[in-house]
């Protein structure tokens, strides 16, 4: 246990987990693109047509990834606030700025592709249909933690701000997503679901995975990469940060690097200034 | 807008959201070049400014 | 001087309800508010209209949420304003304790205050009079709730200078459970009503123990 301890500090260095990170990423975005690209063009093409629903189904490819991942991420989020709020360590606060934005785009990508297949299949962009109801809501969530964030002008002090709004949203969301689900049958009887409990054909299964598999990866691509730009942000004055940008490091960068550890954000100003 | 969307049956719906993904990745992709772009801007000004002061 | 929790806990109730009562002028606003958004609500739709009828429960509830939402942004401004805030956060009192009563005597001033306006929303609205005890039991259960996430919610946005618009983003997403239930609760009416009523209430109590903790964490970031 100790040893894991140690290693995980060693890891959330920033420098390490800066040079870790761009080493992981290119296998990330190239696995997202070769699985993605391929499961996609499989169910679009390939997979048979819905007994039911036709073509349009297809969108489920999309749709349905797209809802896991929203959920996925605000979980990531909670889970790095209640760390963020435990250890004070300033990857896990980054990681709750970097998701929420992440998440917020799968969220908002779940509701359009929801709309653009209730068209043809409910005939309205918009029903209020128990998941879709619960996606808005779930959007308002992102938001509120987006807005509280960037509300505090100090980073560090606005992420663990957020993270308390994520801790206290991850309890509500299934609270919430029950609750909306009793609302939905008080008020209408069911309805065709995009992906419902009914088995589904493998030929139309795989792909699928795939698809959800894809989005997985790529939720790691663009948080390792957020993640670092969030690092080159907060450290600019650190001697690594000019290495990993290919830049000649100054000689004398290392005494003003500690000068300006207390303060956290990128401060524009010159330490000589002040 | 919305007619010409219906007009093409039910692979315009299909095309229209995985458009709409395919843009939300590319504002991602391109938004992270950008911002580590604009970091090194900053921190290469921040060194030019320092050289200069030593200079003097 | 040793300090006994329940002391403590029964002296900062009594404070702020103190404090409430010497400015019980303040707590007409939240109460016309409410009675304003019914009228709005029915000049909106027409008086006569059967919509006014059918709605009115859900409408008599969403007023009352909203003007409850207004007064949320107070729950702890005027104490950052004359520096109480910072006596509670360095006192030995617990300060979930002092949260935790807060947060009673909020529900009970506002909460409960705002229950009162039921019965003239209900007049306003025509709403059907034999539903107005389970409005009124629906909105003291579903307030307690509110009341708890507004406490988060309040304490999160208390450094900033600007927090109202914000403050909604945060608080009034986590209510849709409770308005679900509580107007379910009515609407429903007659025996079909107990089991929403018990779901709005366990919900409500989950939330008043966990608001006094998580709003004590929110408080400490606004200090360090």
């Amino acid at each position: 246990m100790n040893r894991f301890w140690i290693w995980l500090t060693r890891f959330a260095s920033p420098p390490v987990f800066y040079r870790v990170a761009g080493v992981w990423r290119p296998w990330l975005g190239i696995g997202a693109l070769l699985i993605g690209g391929f499961s996609i063009y499989w169910g679009l093409f390939h997979a048979p047509e819905d007994y039911y629903q036709g073509d349009s189904y297809r969108i489920i490819y999309l749709h349905v990834p797209a809802a896991w991942m929203s959920l996925f991420a605000y979980v990531v989020m909670a889970v790095a606030g209640a760390a963020a709020l435990i250890w004070r360590t300033k990857l896990s606060e980054l990681t709750v700025l970097a998701c929420a934005p992440i998440g917020a785009g799968f969220t908002a990508i779940t509701l359009l592709s929801g709309m653009l297949w209730g068209r043809p299949t409910w005939g309205a962009y918009w029903v209020w249909d128990a998941r879709l109801t619960s996606e808005l809501v779930l959007l308002f969530l992102y938001l509120g933690v987006i807005g509280l964030a960037s509300a505090y002008g100090d980073l560090r002090r606005g992420a663990r701000a957020a993270a308390v709004l994520a801790l206290v949203g991850v309890v509500n969301l299934p609270i919430i997503h029950y609750s909306v689900r009793w609302w939905n049958t008080l008020h209408q009887g069911e309805t065709v679901r995009l992906f419902g409990e009914s088995s589904i054909d493998p030929s139309m299964a795989w792909p699928l995975l795939g698809a959800a598999l894809a989005a997985k990866l790529y939720f790691g691509w663009s948080l390792l990469g957020r993640l670092r730009l969030a690092l080159i942000e907060t450290e600019s004055d650190k001697a690594w940060v000019a290495q990993a940008l290919d830049i000649q490091p100054d000689p004398d960068q290392r005494q003003n690097g500690a000068e300006q550890r207390a303060s956290t954000k990128a401060a524009p100003e010159d330490p000589a200034h002040a | 807008m919305l007619e010409w969307l219906e007009s093409h049956g039910h692979w315009g719906f299909i095309t229209a959201s995985y458009a709409i993904a395919a843009l939300a990745l590319l504002i991602d992709v391109i938004g992270q070049r950008i911002k580590r772009n604009d970091l090194k801007r900053r921190v290469l000004e921040r060194q030019a400014r320092r050289q200069l002061q030593r200079t003097h | 001087m040793e300090l006994s929790l329940t002391t403590a806990f029964r002296s900062a109730l009594k404070r702020d309800l103190q404090l409430a009562w010497r400015r019980r002028g303040d707590l007409l606003h939240p109460f016309a508010f409410a009675l304003l958004v019914a009228t709005l609500f029915a000049i909106g739709v027409g008086g006569e209209s059967q919509l006014l009828r059918a709605a009115a429960a859900p409408v008599a509830f969403l007023a009352v949420l909203l003007a409850l939402f207004l007064s949320v942004d107070g729950l702890f401004r005027p104490d950052r304003d004359d520096g109480q805030l910072d006596h509670l956060l360095v006192s030995p009192v617990p300060l979930s304790l002092t949260l935790a009563a807060r947060l009673l005597a909020y529900w009970l001033v506002h909460g409960l205050g705002l229950t009162l306006a039921a019965p003239l929303i209900a007049l306003l609205l025509r709403l059907d009079w034999s539903l107005l005890p389970l409005l009124m039991g629906a909105l003291a259960i579903c307030t307690l709730g509110m009341s708890a996430i507004g406490l988060i919610g309040a304490a999160l946005t208390v450094p900033l200078r600007r927090g109202g618009m914000l403050l909604a983003l945060i608080v009034l997403p986590l209510y849709v459970p409770l308005l679900i239930f509580g107007c379910g609760a009515v609407v429903a009416g007659g025996e079909a009503s107990a089991a929403p009523l018990l779901l709005a209430a366990a919900l409500s109590v989950f939330l008043t123990t966990l608001a006094p903790f998580a709003a004590a964490i929110a408080l400490r970031l606004g200090v360090d």
